[in-house]
């Protein structure tokens, strides 16, 4: 749920509790308060009747004042009682509520009893003339104070927001810093300030990483350089068939590290000056080329390459990126193959998508792209390929996908629109 | 022939000095960017093997007054930099070829071949071995003087073997020198064994010596016994 969204919703939960205790609170006063004016008209209404009692005349005005003589009564139950009391009024044929006092008198002759009858407010009526204009004015009220603060919000949030998304398109391996807008608040500001170190400090450890990477697998080549010159000399030397094979064992775990560290180089070299030149390319040509190139590859393992590329795609990209996506796609596709397998390669509007017979894998699919996954882990590939091929997607902005459709192993690339010029 | 290699790292560079030297070549040597310069302007190479990575100056700049001096010295690069800035900076100065660290002896001692080839000769000398004549203009071969069509693979691993005669090549060497990076994508080396089946085949056919040796699992031999 977005802030502004709750915060509006809690601000709107209390109003409404707040209103409605108070509503009930106003009820309450305001009964006690029409209760004690009613009493005090009903006492002086009686005043008023026994005024005109003494004075010898009668009084009546039914039913609001009635006036009964009585005799032998117990007069010392001398009471002023007030209490609630339906009248039928026959004029809007319903019972009415009426608030009585009843109340005995003597008046040195004759004994009387008081009957002072008040039309009660209805409670509906009460509810009904307090309720509706503080539920109008509650409504009002809320709107307004939803409209202003939500102007106000998205005015305040607003450089929140576009920082979000900056933020959120913010690369560590990007050669941008990150640069945020300004906030007039302390504690945007504040947060901004930190997200600028914070962002500065990942991109200087990444870079300091990739540096340290490009370093270390380059130190290397020059002691697996010397080590494979110094075995491939000793193998020139008539030596026996059992020394033989352990350097031939020690010389094929050198090379499977020099392809290793060629990989590894290549990863943190990807986003170098190396590779940044980008040009238009057709995409079909180079998929032909590169089928031709595998195809003598492929029939050592008897295995067809069929091509149907209908779409013309032009790509902006640099060509030797390009061609190292394909050339490991190629060589996956010839590698995990059968024998007597086949590998399909068409094209769609803005896609690319390698088809190949293989076996169903073993782990899950979703890994398929990480660094250093292989299926069959005593295997001699570096399990980088479809991790390079994967960065480089990335770096482009294109996206890579796996699935395996028995006995199908498929892996589509998806061209950014942009980046085609038809 | 005289050569010129430089290397910083000496315990390469007597490997590649080993190697070179047993093919007849007068090699001479330099670990650092001075010796480097001093040399190339006292003598003319026919080839020089240069590392780009040097204490005291860069390759590159090597190359560039090599250049200058002595146009017709062809020029290698080894780097451990295996990098597109370098290999087309170091080509557009006028470098014949670019070997990137680590890699096989064999493959440097066809290089520096090839490249003395194709200076000295235009291309246009032929390789003799026993009754076998390799023509690399025209990348035809004769065995006896009967031509032999050979495919294209084939003949790259005849050449292959007549550069590095009686040397053993691995099988990893073979198949690098053919196929280059592609070469990662055989989940076995067995195919190696069939091109070099027929290539035998073809020379033997034609009433050629049986050269091709295996030696053990490691790979061949290309020798006249």
């Amino acid at each position: 749920m977005k802030l502004l969204a709750k915060i509006n919703r809690r601000y709107a939960f209390f109003s409404v509790v707040t209103l409605l205790f108070g509503m009930i609170l106003l009820y309450i006063f305001m009964h006690y308060f029409v209760k004690s004016n009613l009493e005090e008209t009903l006492y002086s209404t009686k005043q008023n009747v026994i005024k005109k009692l003494n004075a010898g005349s009668k009084v009546e005005f039914a039913p609001f004042i009635e006036v009964k003589e009585i005799t032998g009564k117990n007069l010392n139950a001398f009471i002023d009682e007030i209490k609630d009391t339906l009248i039928f009024d026959s004029f809007e044929n319903e019972y009415d509520s009426f608030s009585q006092l009843k109340s005995v008198y003597h008046n040195g002759k004759k004994d009387f009893v008081i009957y002072i009858r008040l039309d009660n407010l209805e409670k509906s009526d009460l509810i009904f003339s307090v309720g509706l204009p503080i539920s109008i004015l509650l409504l009002a009220i809320l709107l307004m104070s939803n409209f202003v603060v939500t102007r106000i919000n998205l005015s305040i949030w607003g450089p929140f927001y576009e920082n979000l998304e900056k933020l959120k398109s913010f690369s560590t391996s990007g050669k941008e810093k990150l640069e945020l807008k300004k906030a007039d608040i302390d504690e945007f500001a504040d947060l901004n300030e930190t997200l600028v170190q914070l962002t500065e400090n990942a991109r200087r450890d990444y870079s300091r990483l990739r540096d340290f990477s490009e370093n270390a697998s380059h130190e290397l080549q020059t002691p697996i350089a010397i080590i494979k010159a110094k075995i491939e000399a000793l193998l020139q030397n008539n030596i026996g068939p059992e020394e033989s094979d352990r350097l031939h064992s020690i010389y094929k775990s050198l090379n499977r590290l020099t392809k290793l560290n060629e990989s590894l180089t290549l990863l943190t070299k990807l986003e170098s000056a190396d590779y940044e030149e980008k040009k238009e390319i057709q995409l079909n040509t180079i998929v032909m080329r590169m089928a031709g190139d595998f195809s003598e590859i492929a029939e050592e393992k008897a295995v067809k390459i069929e091509t149907d590329l209908k779409q013309e795609i032009k790509l902006y990209m640099n060509e030797n990126l390009l061609e190292i996506i394909l050339s490991n796609l190629f060589m996956n596709a010839v590698k995990y193959n059968l024998h007597g397998g086949k590998i399909f390669i068409f094209s769609a509007d803005d896609s690319l998508t390698f088809k190949n017979t293989g076996l169903k894998p073993k782990k899950d699919p979703a890994k398929m792209f990480d660094r250093f996954e292989k299926d069959n882990p005593a295997s001699e590939s570096s399990g980088l390929g479809l991790a390079i091929v994967k960065e480089i997607c990335e770096m482009n902005r294109y996206s890579i996908s796996y699935s395996f459709d028995e006995p199908y192993h498929i892996i589509s690339v998806k061209f950014l629109k942009s980046d085609q010029k038809n | 022939m005289k050569l010129l290699v430089v290397e910083d790292e000496t315990a390469l560079l007597s490997e590649i000095v080993n190697f070179i030297k047993q093919e007849g070549f007068i090699c001479e040597t330099a670990s650092n960017f001075e010796e480097a310069v001093q040399k190339i302007n006292l003598h003319r190479y026919d080839c020089a093997v240069i590392d780009i990575t040097l204490p005291g100056g860069s390759g590159l700049e090597i190359i560039s007054r090599l250049k200058k001096i002595s146009v017709n010295t062809g020029i290698i690069i080894v780097s451990a930099k295996n990098s597109v800035g370098d290999k087309i900076s170091g080509l557009n100065l006028g470098a014949d070829d670019y070997l990137a660290k680590p890699f096989h002896l064999a493959e440097l001692n066809a290089r520096i071949k090839s490249v003395i080839r194709r200076r000295q000769f235009d291309g246009k000398d032929k390789i003799i071995f026993e009754e076998i004549s390799i023509f690399p203009e025209t990348r035809e071969v004769t065995v006896n003087t009967i031509p032999v069509s050979l495919t294209r693979k084939e003949y790259e691993i005849l050449l292959y073997f007549i550069s590095n005669k009686q040397r053993v090549l691995t099988k990893e060497s073979i198949a690098e020198h053919i196929w280059g990076d592609q070469a990662d994508s055989f989940d076995s080396l067995d195919f190696v064994y069939s091109q070099i089946k027929n290539l035998r085949k073809k020379i033997n056919d034609c009433g050629g010596g049986d050269y091709l040796q295996s030696v053990y699992g490691v790979g061949y031999k290309f020798t006249s016994k």
